[in-house]
């Protein structure tokens, strides 16, 4: 029973974070029909400005709530300034172009970034772990495990509905949905669409900052964090349907869930887990969980 | 203008003159990089082909790593002979390629570059924890024989960089006739609408199959021969960002032609020596900084460039020919 419970708690955690690194990356493919590489520079970023931010508070002898609040100071900032920048940069001057030149070029900047963080923190690890060890632990199943990390999975579901309730229940949601379906109508129809690709896309950077700012507690921050991340969120977007944020909560908690399982009962599948998660879901459903159907070219 | 059997054959006659010229007189440094510039060039044709049929394939590193390791093993079998070697590689490529291939033919777009992902991660998390394969240290390999001639270790590096060179003129070679083919152009027309050509009674599948067989032949290739050079092999080859760097090179290059590969191949292999001498902490920003600047202002690939130049020293303009001239010469040849 106590295994159960252990097996749940992890996959939950597991499952909350892997949703918080794809959200952002699913609603930028939702919108943009993009697939954002630098998505991962942006989360490693996130996570060095919550490093640093908390670093100064812990210095400076500022409460906890002080901490919480240079993490969501930092995944702002870092949000809005990378994803105006690489907007800006980047992805307007080809919006044109092939999708595949384009994810070859957030490529380059998930290269550029990756170092530039190198430059700004040095190479060696950075540690923000006094928010987290500060929320103390709860008894789940004879396991003392993290408060914080369940705290997680809380704000993983406040996000994910927040979103759900923007894009499905206010006026902005609806023109974003009109843009993804059919941008040159929506033009015609009189809507900004490029403001609403530029905002989507500013969007999906600061959730991807706040996911890298919120795992900053968590683990050592390093320059390698990004590249390693973005591969999973990949996983997760398509194993849920390409710009589906529920199929991306879903698929986030079915991997997850066969992480924990993978990690107590077989470690040796550890490493490819996620990867064989993704395989057998595609062999039964070519494109994602829940995908829309899509008609054959002629 | 046309080239004739004399003037190809004086072309790869000379290209293998400045091969063994450069091979003895360049620094051994110089060379290894142009070596592995050559061999990346070798596996990215395998995923030109697939590009040119649409397909994005992350997966090209699991046929690279199946070569390196066939070749690995078979040294531990005793078979120590080059060109066994070599086939040994391009058939462990082969017959990896046939099972994916078969397995994912129906796939497409980004699930079809996401299931090669997958796959070819799986295969790393495999060899990782796999000791019979070194699990994450690797396989030492065996220096292999030439024709069973011992070479010591500096001779043996220039015979692999020319018997390189003489692989990568080959495949180029192979892959432009490939190209200029029947099922060359069955290729580009899937490209353009695969439901078109199965209205013309050609299996599309068969065809995308055959590629995936081409490409793995290609990276198998590659791998056998970057086995016998570094005389190691890790799970590092299967790794997702060996992969991206086929792809890198090939968009980089453009699609457009055989030779683009190895060209963006050399680039990006001096770009990578000279930011690694210069900023040997930050050679991942100047490479990005490279390849964004390159992608911004030369979308179709660098290649494009390089023809450029070429049709500029040329005194003979290339044959113009309308579509309509296009048409009259079809009717004519289907009257005739």
């Amino acid at each position: 029973m106590s295994l159960l419970i252990t097996l749940l708690a992890d996959g939950l955690s597991y499952a909350a974070w892997l949703f918080l690194v794809s959200v952002g990356l699913t609603l930028v493919f939702g919108v943009l029909k993009i697939l954002n590489v630098a998505h991962g520079a942006v989360y490693a970023l996130g996570a060095y400005g919550a490093a640093f931010g908390v670093g100064i508070c812990v210095e400076r002898g500022w409460s906890v709530a002080a901490q919480f609040g240079a993490i969501a100071v930092a995944a702002v900032l870092v949000g809005l300034t990378v994803g105006l920048l690489l907007d800006r940069c980047v992805i307007a001057p080809l919006h044109k172009q092939n999708e595949m030149l384009i994810l070859l070029a957030t490529y380059g900047a998930l290269l550029v970034l990756s170092d530039f963080a190198k430059l700004v923190w040095g190479g060696g690890s950075l540690y923000a772990n006094a928010p987290r060890d500060a929320l103390g632990t709860i008894d789940i199943g004879g396991l003392a495990y993290p408060v914080y990390d369940i705290a997680l999975v809380a704000v993983a579901g406040v996000i994910g509905l927040a979103l759900w309730a923007v894009l499905t229940r206010t006026r902005t949601g609806r023109l974003v949905s009109a843009v993804a379906v059919d941008r040159e109508i929506s033009i015609a129809m009189g809507v900004n669409a490029q403001r609403i690709l530029t905002a989507t896309f500013v969007v999906g950077s600061i959730l991807g900052a706040l996911a890298g700012a919120l795992t900053a507690p968590k683990i050592a921050v390093m320059p390698s964090i990004g590249p390693s991340v973005i591969v999973l969120a990949f996983a997760v977007v398509v194993v849920g349907g390409l710009g589906n944020i529920g199929g991306a909560a879903l698929a986030a908690g079915l991997i997850g869930l066969c992480k924990a399982i993978s990690i107590h009962l077989l470690p040796a599948a550890d490493l490819f887990v996620i990867y064989a998660v993704m395989g057998i879901v595609l062999a039964f459903k070519p494109y994602g969980l829940f995908a829309a159907p899509q008609a054959r070219r002629v | 203008m046309k080239k004739t059997n004399q003037q190809t054959a004086l072309l790869f006659a000379a290209l293998l003159a400045g091969t063994a010229l450069f091979a003895y007189a360049s620094p051994a440094w110089i060379r290894f990089a142009v070596q592995g510039a050559l061999i990346n060039g070798i596996a990215g044709l395998g995923v030109l082909l697939l590009l040119r049929a649409g397909l994005l394939s992350l997966g090209q590193g699991l046929y690279y790593a199946a070569g390196a390791f066939g070749v690995a093993l078979a040294g531990k079998l005793q078979v120590n002979d080059v060109f066994f070697l070599l086939i040994v590689g391009a058939m462990s490529g082969i017959v990896t390629s046939t099972f994916v291939g078969m397995a994912i033919a129906r796939y497409r777009g980004i699930f079809f570059g996401m299931l090669t992902l997958a796959i070819t991660m799986m295969a790393y998390g495999v060899v990782s924890k796999s000791p019979g394969l070194g699990g994450t240290d690797g396989l030492n390999v065996r220096p292999p024989t030439f024709l069973a001639y011992k070479l010591d270790f500096d001779d043996l590096q220039v015979a692999m960089f020319m018997l390189t060179s003489v692989l990568a003129i080959v495949a180029g070679t192979l892959v432009t006739l490939f190209h200029r083919s029947t099922h060359g152009k069955v290729i580009d027309a899937i490209r353009e609408g695969e439901l078109r050509v199965e209205y013309l009674g050609i299996s599309v599948r068969a065809s995308l199959v055959t590629l995936q067989i081409a490409a793995g032949a290609l990276a198998g290739l590659a791998g056998g021969l970057v086995a016998m050079t570094t005389l190691h092999v890790d799970a590092e080859f299967a790794y997702w960002t060996t992969s991206v760097e086929f792809v890198l090179i090939v968009l980089l290059g453009g699609i457009a032609n055989a030779a683009a590969p190895f060209a963006s191949a050399l680039l990006l292999e001096g770009i990578r020596a000279a930011a690694a001498s210069a900023l040997p902490d930050y050679w991942q920003l100047v490479m990005g900084a490279m390849m964004l600047t390159t992608i911004l202002l030369v979308p179709n690939g660098i290649w494009i460039l390089l023809a450029g130049a070429t049709r500029m020293f040329r005194s003979e303009r290339p044959e113009q020919v309308s579509a309509a001239e296009l048409v009259v010469k079809h009717e004519n040849r289907e009257a005739a």
